[in-house]
């Protein structure tokens, strides 16, 4: 049985449905990428999972429960943390509180401030900085630490290179593994198609609302997937 | 000239009192973004609690006021729990509206338990004795209520920046959304800080009850005053709010010497001609 | 694609344009057969219809949230004791200048104003509306607290008390007519359209180059002077003014809400609808004193909460009806049918 997954996924903002019938599944220990276009749905996926966007019951399960509709302060307290869009760091906090705010789910852990500033070395000299003074890679390492102080079952984290130099996101990549090591489960939205499948074990294609193509990571064909995105793809 | 001296003096203590109208209507706008209409009125009922307490039921003046206190709480987190919380969201009228019917409720319930009479209680020795220096003479009470504003914007200042629930409400008056995806209970979060603010309210309540006479109507002029120090302080900022209070005191005092009748007046105009030559107030400008 | 048509008019509009039309008529020739009280209460009555029209096309309309309304109610009411029963000017100029008179002193009101967003806004309203009261309250040629009667002589070169009634409740309807007509026509105008772009969303709003500032500063000049020349009809009913009286903001913005949120915030029809209600209410509920006002604040609140889009916009949704066509249906060519 999967750790998390979806059934049958339908998502809406009032009117407008984003997604049509996804089904997506994480097993534990794994990481899975979603990949698509710009409003393909990715993030209303993950919000999906976290419980940000409405959704009925019986559409996604985790660790055999259904909890689909649940609120985001009961999903992270369920062990589903989230890296969300735009980092989105508490900008009159400091590095450390933002850090600190990841306990809020009540989840203690292997997960402490010292643990994170080993993970990223370059927070530590920032601690008492405000989040909004720092650089766009170390709010995404800030972004990151956060939801890891939650000591979560699953890391949700979306776009995560999105908008910094390629040598500040490998800095971040690096420390994927060091996470997956812990047991930490991770499904990722990238936009960066190689970045996204080096990273991954498994990779679901999304274009608008609906799944359009999946398979694990290494046999994944780069060709198809650039089909995928304009909706050409088997 | 010492009598205007006295009366800036006056007007400086009871800026502390105006700070403490403004300290809880800033922290609720600050975290949900919503004016509260019946803040004068919860505070006019904070008084009439007092007074319940203190001239009906006859207990002490020191264990009336500490009764007062965690019934404001109660009061503030299921008004905010059972209705305000529903009003919150993108548009600004459903809040304002609700919390004018309170406002109107408030009033009148008042009005129908306490009659329209003016009330005012007897702190006893402490309201006639003055502190004297030379030609100045400053009333001790003005002193302890100053003493007592100042010392609670400092432990609402320590509160913030040095406990969880602090940071916690910091961090939800920055981005409710991943408040909520951190953990945190939004919708408990606001109950607390509504509670907060009436306790504030509640203090502020209690002291105004032996400075000046109230009426179950008083309630909408306190609001203006606290609206008023929000705005000349600068939103968000809790030693503007002080800063805020003493400029509103300071100017009605002025106003007062001049010509009693002047002495709201000062005050309105006061925050007029801040409004129209420094829109983000005193210490404001690091967000609307 | 040829062929489409923007049609803003059904059918059934113009029976209601038909019967809209009779109405006015009818309500024109009142004083034929209604006494004087009947008159004084529907003088009321259009009065507060206006305000509620112009409150509803504030908030509803352009999310402009007033709660000092009374400032130019009471401005025009006073403009008028001053103008035409101490100065001497006729009747219906008086009015007029009185409505000139809050519209211009609403232009600096606004322009200081609207640096406050949202509920701040609110509040400075009320500021500036305290601001009047206690300035009038301050002026020895207005009465000062006690405020100022209408003079018996150029009250009596109205007609007799009768004819007095029927003359003021003319007056009443022409601004309530106005009100109504301006803000329907406005409403379908392209600014109409901004407005209610804006309603919707500001910052999309924005964004498509509506002028919000300008298109929300226009409405509030134009609340302003009906406002004023509703103070000044209504007062001259009394013949007696003063300060408390003249900016009561339960009167002149509490209950005005109170009607535009029961009949439904954002519909013109809601305004109408809301008065009527109120009215009747307060027919049977004001003797109650304290416990009628905490009625109304607590219908209030469940309104608003339970139903949002008030009574109007209920009987909207459930059965389409429709006085003020604000719709316009995109029609297809003939012979083909939409898909
Ligand atoms: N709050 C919202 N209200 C209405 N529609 C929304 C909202 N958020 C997203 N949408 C719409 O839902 C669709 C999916 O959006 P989503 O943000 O999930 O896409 P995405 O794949 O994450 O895109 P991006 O790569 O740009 O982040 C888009 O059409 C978008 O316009
Ligand atoms: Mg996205």
């Amino acid at each position: 049985m999967s750790l998390l997954s979806t059934h049958g996924l339908d998502a809406f903002y009032g009117d407008f449905q984003a997604l049509y019938g996804v089904n997506v599944a994480l097993e534990e220990g794994q990481c899975v990428a979603l990949i698509g276009p710009n409003g393909a749905g990715k993030t209303t996926l993950l919000r999906a999972l976290m419980g940000w966007v409405p959704v009925a019951e019986g559409m996604v399960l985790f660790d055999g429960h259904q909890i689909g509709g649940a609120s985001p302060d009961r999903t992270v307290a369920m062990g589903i943390a989230s890296v969300p869009e735009g980092r989105r760091l508490f900008p009159s906090l400091t590095v450390d509180e933002n850090l600190i705010m990841g306990r809020e789910s009540g989840r203690r852990g292997a997960w402490t401030l010292d643990g994170i500033y080993d993970l990223f070395p370059s927070l530590r000299g920032r601690r008492g900085h405000l989040g909004s003074g720092l650089s766009g890679g170390q709010q995404q390492m800030v972004a990151i630490g956060r939801a890891l102080m939650a000591n979560p079952r699953v890391l949700l984290v979306d776009e995560l290179s999105l908008g910094l130099a390629p040598t500040v996101v490998n800095d971040i990549a690096r420390a994927l593994p060091r996470i997956r090591e812990t047991g930490v489960s991770i499904m990722l939205v990238e936009q960066d198609v190689r970045r996204a499948l080096s990273l991954s074990d498994y990779a679901y294609c999304i274009l608008e609302g609906r799944i359009n193509l999946q398979g694990p990571s290494g046999e994944l064909e780069f060709g198809d997937i650039e089909k995928s995105f304009f909706g050409e793809a088997a | 000239m010492t009598e205007l001296l006295n009366s800036i003096i006056q007007g400086i203590l009871i800026g502390g009192l105006y700070a403490l109208f403004a300290a809880g209507l800033s922290l609720v706008f600050g975290i949900m973004r919503i004016v509260n209409l019946a803040h004068g009125d919860l505070i006019v009922a904070g008084s009439f609690l007092m007074y319940s307490a203190a001239s009906v039921l006859g207990l002490p003046i020191w264990v009336a006021a500490l009764l007062v206190l965690p019934v404001m709480a109660l009061l503030g987190y299921g008004l905010q729990r059972s209705l305000i919380n529903h009003t919150i969201g993108t548009n600004v009228l459903p809040p304002l509206l609700v919390t004018f019917g309170i406002s109107i409720i408030l009033q009148n319930g008042l009005l129908q338990l306490f009659t329209a009479d003016n009330r005012k209680l007897d702190f006893g020795a402490i309201e006639v004795m003055s502190l004297k220096a030379g030609p100045i003479s400053v009333g001790w009470y003005a002193i302890l209520v100053f003493a007592v504003s100042v010392a609670t914007i400092w432990g609402l200042q320590v509160l913030s920046f040095h406990t969880r629930l602090g940071r916690v409400l910091r961090a939800t008056t920055d981005d409710p959304e991943v408040a909520r995806v951190m953990g945190v209970r939004t919708e408990h979060v606001f109950g607390i800080a509504m509670a907060i603010a009436l306790v504030i309210c509640g203090i502020a309540g209690v002291l105004l009850s032996a400075w000046t006479s109230f009426t179950p109507l008083s309630g909408p002029s306190r609001l203006l005053i606290a609206f008023e120090v929000v705005v000349i302080g600068g939103l968000g900022s809790i030693w503007g709010t002080l800063i805020g209070g003493v400029v509103l005191g300071v100017a009605q005092a002025l106003g007062g010497y001049f010509d009693p009748a002047w002495q709201t007046l000062a005050g309105h105009i006061s925050f007029i001609a801040i409004l129209a030559l420094r829109p983000q107030g005193i210490m404001g400008g690091r967000r609307q | 694609m040829t062929g489409y048509t923007v049609r803003r008019y059904g059918q059934h509009h113009i029976w209601i344009g038909v019967l809209a039309l009779l109405s006015v008529l009818v309500l024109a020739a009142l004083p034929a057969f209604a006494g004087k009280a009947a008159l004084r209460i529907a003088t009321e009555m259009a009065g507060y219809m206006a305000l509620a029209v112009m409150w509803n096309l504030l908030a509803g309309y352009a999310g402009v949230m007033s709660i000092g309304q009374q400032a130019f109610v009471g401005v025009g009411a006073y403009a008028l004791f001053v103008l035409c029963g101490t100065m001497g000017l006729p009747l219906i100029p008086a009015i007029i200048a009185a409505g000139l008179l809050t519209t211009l002193l609403s232009i600096p009101v606004g322009l200081i104003l609207f640096r406050l967003n949202g509920a701040y806004f609110a509040i400075g309203t009320w500021v500036v509306a305290e601001i009047f009261l206690l300035l009038t309250a301050q002026s020895q040629t207005l009465g000062a607290g006690a405020g100022l009667s209408f003079p018996a002589g150029v009250a009596k070169s109205f007609g007799t008390a009768t004819e007095r009634a029927a003359l003021f409740w003319w007056i009443a309807l022409s601004i309530v007519l106005l009100s109504v007509g301006v803000a329907y026509l406005w409403l379908r105008s392209s600014r109409g359209l901004a407005l209610t772009a804006m309603r919707d969303d500001a910052e999309a709003a924005a964004g498509l180059g509506v002028d919000t500032k300008r298109n929300r500063l226009a409405v509030y000049l134009l609340a302003a002077g009906v406002a004023g020349m509703v103070g000044a009809v209504l007062f001259l009913g009394k013949l007696r003014i003063s300060p408390a009286a003249a900016y009561d903001i339960n009167e002149w913005t509490a209950s005005i809400i109170f009607i535009v949120v029961i009949g439904g915030l954002g519909r013109l029809e809601g305004a109408i609808l809301g008065t009527l209600i109120f009215f009747v209410l307060r027919g049977f509920l004001a003797d109650f004193g304290a416990w009628y006002l905490m009625a109304m604040g607590a219908i209030a609140i469940v309104v608003m909460l339970r139903m949002p889009q008030g009574i109007w916009g209920f009987l909207h949704e459930r059965t389409g009806i429709e006085l003020f066509p604000m719709r316009r249906d995109i029609c297809p060519p003939k012979g083909r049918a939409m898909s």
